[in-house]
């Protein structure tokens, strides 16, 4: 699946699914190139941002992730979260933020139990 | 309380000045001839601050798949504005590395939660397609310079702000006010005046936890805020709050984030966080003196 991912994250073996093209319409990689160390050097050397790959590899949702704990360790979780959230918890970024957060705190010390 | 504002702002007055070599490199660039070169060979006069340099360049951070062996390769491949930035970075941080602690709260925490801040500052530049990637690294960074007057000078007064904070759950500017009457983000003004730092960075100083009030750069100040907030709820650090502090929504309006956004930058953050932090770990004491040790037998 194509995704658009920071140069910072692109890793060689991943393939383009778009071409790189530099503001002057010069194209400096083609779509369908497999990255490697000296095409990754070379775009960071020119300032590219961003690049579209493919990749079918998902993360797993925080949802699925706090399976990894007990009722009563996510609880003890939310309530520390909540109080250090505040009421920002229910705007909706913040919302977003806290969700994330439980979620990676739960597979986290689900995974040192 | 105005004795302990005079004091503050006497204090300020006092701290050590950036090294030259920040002052040089600055006035290079404000000439278009200036090469990589010209700037390698400034930075290349200080070793201590090459060998740091190199360090960062050389870090996860920038993940480049060969070492940088060289200043003037490190220009040639972050850009000589981005070097500027980073002399800045590792001189400020050089200048304040080995005080007291105030309580629980240490200058290792204090580091780590402003590299968490640089580092999610950069990634959202990123998210958002801002080309000042670097820039933003940088100005998170340093957002939090004035808390170290505060360490520097009023280790006392500052454990009584964190005790305020954590016991009432507030954010820690709100416990300066209580304590000292003044705040971190106006010491860190007045001290990036007398550094005569630029602007878009003295506005972030100032005005990140108001980004409303910037009038030159306002996104700098605006998408830190955001980068402080996101890097207090996920623990990363610790910056004396009691609460995640309060994000304000015209900062999202002018990052050009939104909710959706959250699901892909969180975990960027964290794994960039987990990636940088190594290079936190030249400014260990241990470490400093096997540096300097080797530069003496050089």
């Amino acid at each position: 699946m194509p995704k658009k991912i920071p140069i910072r994250a692109a890793k060689v073996g991943q393939t383009l699914t778009e071409p790189v093209v530099q503001d002057a319409g010069q194209i400096l990689l083609s779509e369908g190139t497999v990255l490697d160390h000296s095409n990754l050097d070379l775009l960071r050397q020119r300032g590219v941002m961003l690049v579209t790959i493919d990749d079918g590899d998902d993360a797993a949702a925080p949802s699925e992730k706090a399976r990894t704990v007990s009722d009563e360790e996510l609880k003890k979780i939310l309530l520390e979260e909540s109080q250090w959230f505040g009421e920002q918890r229910k705007e909706e970024f913040m919302a977003e933020v806290f969700r994330w957060v439980v979620g990676h705190r739960a597979h986290i010390e689900g995974d040192e139990r | 309380m105005r004795d302990e504002v005079d004091k503050v702002i006497k204090r300020i007055h006092e701290l050590p000045t950036l090294p030259l070599v920040y002052k040089r490199v600055s006035d290079l660039l404000r000439n278009p001839y200036t090469s990589a070169s010209d700037v390698a060979a400034v930075i290349s006069e200080d070793q201590v601050i090459t060998t740091k340099l190199l360090r960062l360049v050389n870090s996860a951070h920038y993940g480049f798949s060969e070492k940088v062996e060289t200043i003037t390769r490190a220009v040639s491949l972050v850009g000589m504005q981005a070097v500027k930035d980073l002399v800045l970075a590792t001189s400020v941080m050089d200048l304040f590395h080995n005080n007291d602690e105030p309580g629980a709260w240490t200058v290792v925490e204090f580091w780590r939660h402003s590299l968490a801040v640089a580092v999610a500052s950069s990634c959202i530049a990123e998210a958002v397609e801002d080309p000042h990637v670097e820039e933003y690294f940088v100005a998170g960074l340093i957002h939090d310079i004035g808390k170290i007057v505060w360490i520097e000078y009023f280790p006392d007064e500052f454990k009584d702000v964190l005790d305020i904070a954590d016991s009432n759950r507030l954010p820690c500017i709100e416990a300066e006010k209580q304590r000292l009457g003044f705040t971190h983000v106006r010491a860190g003004r007045l001290l990036a005046k007398r550094w005569k730092l630029p602007e878009r960075l003295i506005e972030t100083i100032a005005w990140h936890h108001d980004p409303r009030l910037a009038d030159k750069h306002p996104r700098f100040p605006a998408l830190v805020h955001v980068a402080d907030v996101i890097a207090n709820a996920m623990h990363l650090g610790k910056s004396g709050n009691g609460c995640v502090p309060p994000l304000a929504p015209e900062a999202m309006e002018i990052c050009g984030l939104s909710p959706s956004d959250v699901p892909h930058l969180l975990p960027k953050i964290h794994d960039a966080y987990q990636d940088s932090i190594l290079m936190l770990s030249f400014w260990d004491a241990s470490e400093k003196q096997e540096i300097e040790g080797d530069l003496s037998t050089v």
